[in-house]
């Protein structure tokens, strides 16, 4: 399986060096497009998305992570730094299971 | 309530479901205590991995944007288109205690550097090398976050059948067993009862019978 990385300009810049096909992201529309097509692809295992770009398309991110078993998606704070608004996991643990972390 | 025929029968039934259901709701508490004390464990590791990734990723990512600038846009294109990916993901499922987890596993293929070293900035290789030792990080973050989400939904699905169990199936079964106990505690008296009725009736009738035949003589 790959992976494949959808975020801003530099970081996936980086991760292409580092070996990992990425693509670059500039407004929600193309964010949301390019998403779609990343998911359906069967050979995509884990989606790596920076804060930022994760969180202009937060609905459908949050709807593969529950409904579907693949792909994983994992978020990453890009070069500017962890996004002090992203939905933790632990906020939504709390919420189901009532365990404080 | 539902209707029950109260039965000596039903009762028996009723008293082996009440056993199963307890029996059940042990072992899903026991099941549950199990998921409970593998999720705290596995919430520290996720804590761990998160804030080496949050706290140290972002540096690694500036190299590239620094490398960006300093180096021509030409040099960083041809960089790009070729390097090919040289890592590649294997999945493969664990379970424990019934729910599936994935776990994965990088592979670094052979011909790590791809890019011309001559075009391609010093600075880069370094980000490059450091982002690379990331990237296991990454994807052990990935892996736990996974992990977490499916033994939430366990969980829940858990506690909902051992709440089930203790709220509602169980005493349920309690109230049925004792409706028909009481149901045929009353039968057995009101047979008692009808018994030693017909037992007077029929002692009175005899003793009739005897005064009378006594009479005759």
């Amino acid at each position: 399986m790959r992976y494949h990385v959808i975020a801003d300009g530099d970081t996936v810049l980086g991760f292409k060096y580092a070996g990992i096909d990425g693509d670059v992201v500039e407004s929600p529309q193309q964010a949301r497009r390019i998403f779609q097509e990343v998911v359906k692809d069967q050979d995509v295992g884990v989606i790596i998305m920076t804060d930022r770009a994760a969180e202009t398309i937060g609905e459908e991110v949050t709807r593969i992570l529950y409904e579907s078993r693949r792909p994983v998606i994992v978020s990453i704070p890009g070069p500017e730094g962890p996004s002090a608004t992203r939905r933790s996991l632990a906020e939504l643990i709390r919420e189901a299971v009532g365990v404080k972390i | 309530m539902k209707r029950v025929v109260p039965t000596r029968m039903e009762l028996l039934r009723m008293r082996k479901r009440l056993a199963t259901a307890t029996h059940g709701h042990k072992l899903l508490k026991d099941k549950l205590d199990g998921l409970m004390n593998e999720f705290r464990e596995i919430v520290e590791d996720y804590k761990k991995a998160r804030r080496e990734v949050d706290e140290g990723l972002p540096e690694v990512l500036k190299l590239f944007v620094l490398a960006g600038i300093t180096s021509s846009r030409q040099a960083v294109e041809t960089a790009i288109t070729q390097s090919s990916s040289s890592l590649s993901l294997d999945v493969t499922q664990a379970r424990f205690m019934g729910v599936v987890v994935p776990k994965f596993a990088v592979h670094f293929e052979a011909g790590e550097t791809t890019y011309s070293l001559l075009d391609a900035p010093s600075e880069l290789d370094d980000a490059t090398a450091t982002l690379k030792e990331y990237f296991p990080r990454i994807l052990q973050l990935a892996q736990l976050e996974e992990t977490m989400r499916r033994m939430v939904d366990e969980i829940e699905r858990t506690r909902r059948r051992v709440n089930a169990l203790e709220h509602v199936m169980i005493p349920e079964l309690r109230v049925t067993i004792k409706y028909i106990s009481n149901k045929l505690d009353e039968q057995e008296r009101s047979t008692t009862i009808r018994l030693m009725k017909i037992k007077d009736q029929r002692v009175k009738e005899e003793r009739a019978a005897r005064e009378a035949a006594m009479a005759k003589h």
